[in-house]
């Protein structure tokens, strides 16, 4: 028989705590520290990959490449359209796959037959490759020949500067990630314990009122979380624009990471300093957004419990 | 509460309507990855397959009808009939298995950690934790190629393996301590009191609680792992060459490869499809907290 009371026996709490989390701090850091302080590096010299100049031999510009990627007046302020741009994207895109992925949970929360199939039917977007997809996807757009204007009945132009190919990208990327945040928000509809229903049945509580102020409240962790990761994988959205519409500078789908791409790595003759200090740009914006994020998922947090 | 029969199937008619309508590109890109390069092309979408072409009385084969194509295994044998076919897929395999069991054994650990103990800066260190996915895959991945030349991981499987587990390391955390946060500690506090070690309290109570989670986090992470692309393309050459490259070298070249592409995408999506399948009991499965949540 064991006494009652005793402090927890094998390893003590701090050994414990610090086998948790410093495995993953110290993978994270040696894979995400390293390369920062190289790019930074990079962001500050003139340095163009595919010419056999080394790294370390090539000219520093100081904050040059910073200023060329915040105006520069012959393009037109293009950086900021590029970052309206891809927060626009991030906005509808984001939004529509909570809602229609939130509805979808809703709708298979409930006790229909074959639930089960439906749902690992409807994960089958999520589980392929996204520059595959893409791939196809164009096909369908294609004007002649693709089963969309072919359903549609009208040759459509879903690709270059036409103002659907925007729309294109957002219909791809709804596609793929809606299942993402149906998944999400069934796990938290399962979450929610049956005996709060059961009491606002006694109460009489209306439909609307359970929603309010159960379910949404009770989901919204778990949403928010989907939301965060969907937000900061769109803000760099790169495979399904690229692949969908090899757009040029100043297009409807030349989003951050497309342009990124543009810049430094296309067209090898081009300087990668300057791609790079877009994408610290980039960062600082995302840190920004993912701050704010973290916030309110924390309030939300310690305001349920 | 037991919902009526009726009412169940009245629900399930929007479902079906819903999952046909997201189905309806699969569909077709199943009936795509059957046809041959010039059926891809036609005006008048061919839905209808004929297996075997017909022949009139010239002996030449005669065009199918409106909205039927014949149908060719010849995109399937063309992918799964190139060269070291077999080895990217064993890579694709073994790189994908290794790095979710990785990134969900660390994840939860982790998630354990910061979900339970005091940490100093441990907000702090959540959102570093976090911000490793923001950066764009184009800024890290030059310096990354040069270290990994420099580390001897270049094309290598463990290169691959330590940096997707590191890429999918910020979700698995995050998720599994949304899903650890749910269980009550009383569960914790109560085994604590029978003698139970930390250890056996994380296996013996948390796992089983948090089950749900990991499973939804593994199937994250594998199909993450699983589809990779950008990082696969700049850090290998030959030995750990992944199927996704190989699948979008089909569609490279500037002939008519609709059909490869389809044929590509269906066979990559089939092992995945089928383990969230296999999958889909736990993922649904409610987690069951009594009423001392609170």
């Amino acid at each position: 028989m064991k006494p009652a009371l005793l402090p927890p026996r094998g390893l003590s709490d701090r050994a414990v705590r610090n086998w948790c989390i410093f495995p993953v701090l110290f993978l994270l850091v040696a894979f995400n520290i390293f390369p920062l302080i190289v790019s930074l590096y990079i962001s500050f010299h003139h340095y163009i990959p595919t010419e056999q100049t080394p790294l370390t031999q090539s000219p520093f510009v100081g904050l040059d490449n910073y200023r060329k990627n915040l105006d520069e007046p012959d393009t037109k302020q293009e950086p900021w359209k590029t970052f309206q741009r891809t927060s626009a994207l991030v906005v509808v895109t984001v939004g529509l796959q909570t809602v229609i992925g939130f509805s979808l949970a809703m709708l298979l929360n409930r006790k229909i037959p074959g639930r089960g199939i439906f749902v690992a039917l409807l994960l089958i977007p999520m589980t392929m490759s996204p520059a595959v997809v893409a791939q196809f996807w164009k096909y369908m757009f294609l004007p002649d020949g693709g089963i969309i204007n072919y359903i549609l009945g009208h040759p459509y132009h879903w690709d270059l500067s036409n103002p659907l190919a925007f729309w294109a990208v957002v219909i791809v990327e709804v596609w793929i990630w809606t299942p993402f945040m149906m998944l999400l928000s069934l796990a938290g509809l399962n979450s929610i314990p049956k005996h709060l229903y059961e009491a606002a049945q006694v109460d009489r509580a209306s439909a609307w009122f359970r929603f309010r102020r159960i379910t949404l409240p009770l989901v919204m962790p778990m949403l928010l979380l989907g939301i965060v990761f969907r937000a900061m994988d769109t803000f760099r959205i790169f495979d399904t624009a690229y692949v969908l519409n090899k757009a040029k500078i100043g297009q409807d789908t030349t989003f951050v990471s497309v342009s990124l791409f543009d810049k430094g790595i296309a067209k090898g003759s081009e300087n990668l300093g300057n791609a790079t200090a877009m994408a610290y740009l980039l960062l600082f914006v995302a840190i920004a957004l993912g701050n704010i994020a973290v916030h309110y998922l924390d309030k939300m947090r310690s305001r349920q419990s | 509460m037991k919902e009526s029969w009726i009412r169940r199937w009245m629900w399930f008619q929007p479902a079906l309507l819903i999952t046909l309508l997201m189905m309806a590109p699969i569909i077709w890109m199943i009936i795509t990855s059957f046809k041959q390069p010039d059926e891809t092309q036609s005006l008048v979408p061919g839905f209808i397959p004929d297996f075997s072409t017909k022949i009139d009385e010239w002996g030449d084969p005669v065009a199918p009808e409106k909205y039927h194509f014949t149908a060719t295994l010849t995109n399937y044998k063309a992918i799964l009939g190139a060269r070291n076919v077999g080895w990217y897929i064993f890579n694709t395999v073994i790189i994908s298995a290794l790095t979710t069991i990785a990134s969900v054994f660390l994840g939860f650990f982790a998630a354990y950690g910061f979900s339970r103990f005091k940490i100093a800066g441990s907000n702090d260190m959540q959102f570093f934790i976090l911000s490793t996915r923001m950066l764009p895959a184009m800024a890290v991945s030059i310096p990354i190629s040069w270290m990994f030349r420099r580390m001897g991981l270049h094309d290598t499987h463990l290169g691959l393996i330590l940096l997707y587990t590191c890429f999918n390391l910020s979700f698995s955390t995050w998720m599994m301590k949304a899903f650890i946060d749910e269980i009550p500690k009383a569960y914790e506090e109560a085994a604590m009191l029978d003698g139970y070690s930390r250890m056996k309290i994380l296996f013996k109570i948390i796992l089983p609680q948090a089950m749900t989670g990991i499973i939804a986090t593994a199937v994250f992470c594998l199909i993450a792992a699983w589809n990779e692309y950008a990082f696969a393309l700049s850090l290998t050459s030959e030995t750990a060459v992944t199927m996704p490259l190989n699948i979008a070298n089909a569609a490279q070249e500037n002939t008519i490869t609709h059909g490869r592409v389809a044929a590509g995408a269906v066979l990559f999506m089939l092992p995945i499809a089928i383990f969230t399948l296999l999958m889909r009991k736990h993922l649904l499965r409610g987690v069951t907290f009594g009423a001392v949540k609170g």
